[in-house]
């Protein structure tokens, strides 16, 4: 990316962005590969059921979770909505939703989405709806993540949920 | 996409603004339009911009460069879905429109989006977020891109718009001359007309 064009998008950012998150890369080199971490201590899950009553496709997983650095320090938190393709059958039909994902750091915006391939149902909000690691694309980003580009491979052990960003914002 | 009418319409002003204002113009950049036009009008150089355009042919493609657009909430529309549980919750939907103008007023496209909300802001004023799915339309092709807003105003409230600061947009791709688009869009608002600044580039 032009840096005139980057110092100009981080510029805009800041004057818009909210000050209260702590950014996440304090050298001003943000948009490296990088990990973070949400613990599920600080975690919410709305189910929406849409279309015919009862779990089907069009339903939403709506949600939100904080995040640390993997030394633990809080860097910003992330949402997402996930829309129910198909529910996982009795018979073992894999469930499928397309999850669509913005990470809310301090010094910008991540976008990523990912299809959630998972034999959870969907309206059970108290557990994570996937069981394996799985990857996403990543759409773009604002601010210091300005014209991002990349994957996220997202694991968890248990209700924690680690994230490994690979991206980079040449262009 | 646009209307014949709204194609025909801009078709008929761009051109005639490429012969009179710049080699930028003749592109059909929208916000070529208006950096280039401002630029010209506070340059020395703007004289021979007006001689050197005079020969320039309007050409049909756009260009994907940034550029800056605006929209007069006269031109909007905006509709709540509520989904899911009856009365306000995660998963309603606003569902809007705007025109969008380009510095001297022509219509160049419209913006569209679908705002789904994350969570209702409080009566205490604690905020909301909402995740917007966005479509600039143009005549020649189509920009998407998405944001996460906060809001303190009731997605229900479809006369207000319901960001207090509206965060930049991730742009994730486009057609036609948008094809591969990424960067982003910032928005500034001036009581009723919205800024949109698109900084896109297409990787080459």
């Amino acid at each position: 990316m032009n840096p005139h064009r980057k110092l100009l998008s981080g510029i805009a950012f800041g004057l818009s962005a909210s000050l209260s998150l702590p950014a996440f890369a304090q050298n001003g080199d943000a948009c490296q590969p990088f990990t973070v971490v949400s613990d599920g201590s600080d975690r919410t899950v709305d189910y929406i059921d849409n279309g015919a009553p009862g779990p089907s496709a069009g339903d939403q997983r709506i949600g939100y979770r904080s995040l640390a650095d993997q030394d633990g320090n809080p860097v910003g938190h992330y949402r997402w909505i996930g829309t129910v393709l198909n529910q996982p059958g009795d018979d073992g039909t894999v469930g499928e939703s397309v999850y669509e994902y913005i990470m809310a750091l301090g010094d910008g915006h991540i976008g990523y989405h990912r299809l959630v391939q998972t034999d959870s149902p969907a309206q059970d909000t108290s557990g994570v709806a996937w069981d394996t690691t799985q990857s996403a694309i990543v759409t773009g980003g604002t601010g210091a993540y300005a014209f991002a580009h990349g994957t996220v491979t997202i694991s968890r052990d248990d209700m924690v949920v680690t994230m490994e960003f690979d991206i980079a914002c040449d262009d | 996409m646009l209307s014949s009418e709204q194609i025909g319409d801009a078709s008929q002003r761009y051109g005639a603004l490429s012969l009179t204002v710049s080699v930028d113009i003749e592109n059909h950049n929208p916000g070529g339009i208006r950096m280039t036009f401002r630029q010209a009008l506070c340059s020395a150089a703007f004289p021979i911009l007006i001689l050197s355009s005079a020969a320039a042919s309007a050409q049909s493609e756009a260009e994907c460069a940034p550029f800056t657009a605006f929209s007069n909430a006269s031109e909007r529309t905006v509709y709540y879905v509520d989904a899911g549980a009856d009365g306000p919750g995660p998963g309603d939907q606003r569902i809007g429109r705007r025109t969008l103008v380009d510095g001297d007023g022509n219509q160049i496209g419209y913006f569209r989006w679908v705002g789904t909300v994350l969570d209702v802001p409080g009566d205490d004023g604690q905020t909301g977020e909402t995740l917007f799915d966005e479509v600039l339309v143009f005549e020649h092709g189509l920009i998407m891109a998405q944001s996460l807003d906060t809001t303190t105003v009731p997605a229900q409230d479809t006369n207000q718009v319901t960001w207090a600061t509206v965060q930049p947009s991730v742009v994730f791709g486009g057609t036609g001359p948008y094809d591969g688009a990424v960067g982003t869009i910032s928005y500034s608002r001036d009581d009723l007309v919205l800024t949109l600044t698109v900084d896109i580039s297409c990787g080459d």
